[in-house]
């Protein structure tokens, strides 16, 4: 596209506009504005509102009186106009869903906003489902998200930076920050990260949240995300910054510690004591979700006496006549389940509950009585199937970090397991993202934001802003000393 | 914010807890209690004494130059003799690995394979010996981060799981085999010999007006672990505690709690053998980063691969001369570990400090580069 200028004849803008906007849903209505002066209206049939440009540009224009630019501009009735000088912005804004308005004589075009289009009800999100607490999810629409969020934080200081990536999708994305709380260099950062990519389209923040990722190849999550605009806004608050991208429903959030995935909405909304021992229990599901299989396969391979005897006698007995080997028995299983798994996703709602019925139930149990898999295997697997998704943000990591360590188990055994577990912490702790450790509070031990990991303090504890993110506004919670004086003098009265 | 290569006054503390105590608990109490009997802890108590003394040495080394070691060799001595006591730190860290790797390696083969597992189970460790020699101390004070709660937690669970058939009175009488503590105090010297790690150290951590108390109480509380579960070792097998050849796996066997639940002791142990496995390669991955100033190199990747590869021939393919070479270490080379580890640093007390015009933190190398 070139940098054209907008010519006096209307005629001529119109023709240069149909050769680069030939498509059928692209429409141009001419008419008079004031009944002698020429002008003409393009827009996308589909994304625009017809009745609104009716209302607020056609009838208002047709009877104005002495027409010119400039009251031309104000006869519009929209929240949003500007004037554009170039064809090519013109092009760009049609594209986005703006209509044009060209007229003849004039060398400026009024852009003014009047989209519309399909979107989905503001609902509960199904990733991640609450007891307590809002049931709002993020939509597809990101005006509505940005809406969602400012709802929740009635201040100057948030900032929405919008920017537009994708060569063709050109797609709005909105890096969004509370002034003050996150790091002026992590903002910077980001946005740079976010504007040097060149890509063809953008459709999920996913695509983003790849490119800013800083080890690319990484089996391990970079960028933490969330449904929930309750979940961010408490994100934006610690020191974080969010990234909106139009068309997901998917928040993006740096920097982003493993810890966080651990936590839920819920704990915060709920009794503390509660929340520590679902936290703790998350913990031992995910360490079960991932060791368990192995460490049944090491321990049937080669530390038979670590078994206490009345389970090693159960063991024996179930797995006696079995024909595959302990490691390719539960590889098989597994292999089973996850099939299951991905076919239970993929299949309409209906057939999917077919197959979990047929798979889980039928085929499982006609296995076991078939001889091919012993039921200790089976329900290895599926107790770490189902504890795997205790943390569904992990789950596709955890899933693989599963068969790895499987497959260890089977070749080296226990020791095997202690070498790999080494590994892949050693590897975590050097692990950083936007110079933030991705296994903070725990290494590097940040001892004061313990506070909200496995131990949750009680929420007037929780006075500072995690250390971790290096907030310049330390502080998050005062807590007034007289409350204590008037609790003492409310009691003696 | 910390640079790369530096670490905390506290993770040096931790890595003293989660760190120090493992190797000590796996052959040592027995070999102790072989010589020495009941008073194998004396021998102990010595031993930690001296490592005390190389400590403070390294910490006031440390007050007086406020620099690495690097920078106070290469300031106060010439090239060739900063590179060459660093090559005498080089074979001590080489002399200081072998008896962990041999010790695990043994225990593994014996404790945890029901049948014997092939060399090739053991391979894996070199491949993360070289792994980590490659990370920043960073890393390695993260790490302690992490496991000093995997030891603490390993040491007592097993100590506690023992308690009940420990006793204490078989330390009596103090001092009945007087001439034998001090044989016994010379035979475990290559499992103490701690302090060159913090000597390495120096220079690399943010001090702070709480360093010296962080570092020294650590050290106190690594030194009780190990005389904790030594104590209790001996006085849980009195006078064939000798012969029971790995403490870790024989410590709490006859717990009654073990004969009701089963055998939750390895719990305990798989937690030691995590800090224990990272303790094994301490030394590798020092004695990588002293080669790598030694022959001026930029990554410690190739050192690493070196000693890994030397190690990995010795243990995989020369398995009948492990005795003779834990021999030699422990009966030849404990004085020269003794004169590096206590003597060294406290006689380096003597160098006057010079202006070097370095930085203190990080950039210890840039004479050595000229």
């Amino acid at each position: 596209m070139t940098n054209e200028k907008i010519s006096l004849n209307l005629a001529l803008n119109l023709s240069s506009l149909k050769k680069v906007l030939s498509s059928s849903d692209i429409k141009t209505h001419e008419f008079l504005i004031g009944e002698k002066l020429k002008s003409a209206l393009i827009y996308i049939d589909s994304l625009t509102d017809k009745k609104a440009i009716a209302q607020g540009v056609i009838k208002p224009l047709s009877k104005l009186y002495n027409p010119n630019f400039s009251t031309v501009t104000q006869a519009i009735v929209s929240t949003e106009t500007k004037t554009v000088s170039t064809l090519n912005e013109v092009y760009i804004e049609i594209l986005l869903g703006n209509s044009a308005l060209i007229i003849n004589g004039e060398k400026k075009a009024i852009i003014i906003e009047y989209k519309l289009f399909d979107k989905r009800a503001v609902t509960e999100p199904p990733t991640s489902v609450t007891l307590r607490g809002p049931r709002e999810g993020f939509v597809e629409n990101l005006t509505t998200n940005i809406s969602l969020i400012r709802r929740r934080i009635k201040s100057k200081d948030l900032v929405f930076e919008k920017l537009v990536v994708g060569k063709y999708s050109r797609t709005d994305i909105v890096v969004c920050y509370i002034k003050g709380i996150s790091r002026k260099s992590l903002v910077k950062t980001v946005i740079e990260k976010i504007k040097s990519v060149d890509i063809d389209g953008v459709f999920d923040s996913s695509y983003i949240a790849k490119f800013i990722s800083e080890h690319k190849t990484s089996l391990f999550k970079q960028v933490g995300t969330t449904e929930k605009p309750d979940i961010l806004v408490a994100k934006m608050l610690e020191g974080r910054i969010s990234i909106l991208v139009d068309g997901s429903p998917f928040a993006l959030t740096v920097p982003y510690i493993i810890a966080e995935d651990f936590q839920s909405a819920d704990d915060y909304y709920s009794s503390n004591y509660r929340a520590m021992a679902v936290r703790i229990l998350r913990a031992l599901s995910v360490f079960t979700a991932i060791i368990l299989p192995a460490l049944f396969v090491s321990a049937q391979i080669y530390h038979l006496q670590l078994l206490p005897l009345s389970f090693l006698l159960t063991i024996v007995n179930s797995v006696k006549g079995i024909p595959l080997s302990p490691s390719f028995e539960m590889f098989f299983t597994l292999m089973i389940f996850e099939i299951l798994n991905e076919a239970s996703i993929r299949m309409p709602k209906y057939v999917g509950m077919a197959v979990s019925i047929v798979g889980g139930l039928v085929l499982g149990e006609t296995a076991v009585n078939a001889g091919i898999i012993s039921a200790p295997a089976l329900m290895i697997i599926a107790m770490s199937g189902i504890c795997l998704y205790t943390v569904p943000e992990m789950v596709q990591t955890f899933s693989i970090l599963r068969v790895v360590f499987l497959c260890v188990a089977g070749s080296i055994g226990g020791y095997g397991l202690i070498l790999l577990s080494i590994l892949i912490l050693a590897y975590l702790v050097s692990f950083e993202t936007f110079k933030t450790p991705l296994l903070a509070p725990f290494a590097p031990l940040i001892k004061e934001d313990l506070k909200d990991t496995f131990y949750k303090g009680f929420l007037f504890e929780m006075t500072n802003r995690p250390k971790t993110f290096r907030s310049k506004n330390k502080t998050r919670l005062k807590v007034k000393k007289s409350t204590k004086k008037q609790k003492v003098d409310n009691f003696n009265a | 914010m910390l640079k790369n290569n530096e670490i905390k006054a506290r993770q040096i503390g931790l890595f003293f807890i989660a760190f120090l105590p493992v190797t000590k608990i796996f052959i040592m109490p027995k070999d102790a209690s072989n010589i020495a009997n009941e008073d194998m802890w004396i021998s102990i108590l010595i031993s930690l004494f001296l490592d005390a003394i190389g400590l403070v040495s390294a910490i006031l080394l440390y007050k007086k130059h406020g620099t690495s070691f690097y920078s106070i060799l290469e300031t106060n001595l010439n090239k060739f003799f900063s590179k060459a006591i660093l090559f005498l730190y080089f074979v001590f860290f080489l002399l200081k690995a072998f008896t962990p790797i041999y010790e695990q390696k043994n225990f593994i083969q014996n404790t945890l394979y029901e049948t014997a597992p092939t060399a090739f189970t053991f391979v894996p460790f070199f491949i993360l010996s070289v792994y980590l020699c490659t990370r920043k101390l960073r890393a390695i004070g993260r790490l302690s981060d992490l496991f000093w709660i995997f030891t603490v937690v390993g040491i007592i669970l097993l100590t506690a799981l023992s308690i009940e058939s420990a006793d204490f009175l078989a330390f009596l009488p103090i001092g009945a085999n007087k001439a034998k503590i001090l044989k016994a105090n010379y035979y475990i010297t290559p499992w103490f010999c701690d302090a060159p790690y913090f000597l390495f150290m120096i220079g690399k951590f943010r001090k702070n007006k709480n360093s010296t108390k962080i570092i020294l109480l650590s050290f106190l509380a690594s030194a009780l672990l190990t005389l904790i579960f030594a104590l209790t070792f001996y006085s849980v097998f009195t006078f064939i505690a000798g012969r029971e050849l790995f403490a870790l796996a024989e410590i709490s066997k006859y717990s009654t709690v073990i004969n009701s639940i089963g055998r939750i002791d390895y719990i305990g142990i798989f937690l030691l053998l995590l800090s224990g496995t990272i303790s094994a390669i301490l030394p590798i991955y020092f004695s990588a980063e002293i080669l790598t100033k030694i022959l001026n190199l930029k990554s410690a990747l190739i050192p690493a691969i070196i000693i890994n590869l030397i190690f990995f021939i010795a243990f995989i393919f020369f398995e009948p001369f492990h005795v003779l070479i834990i021999t030699f270490i422990h009966k030849i080379a404990s004085p020269y570990l003794l004169v590096l580890a206590n003597l060294l640093p406290f006689a380096f007390l003597i160098l006057r400090k010079k202006k070097t015009g370095l930085k203190i933190n990080g950039e210890y190398n840039a004479l050595f580069k000229k």
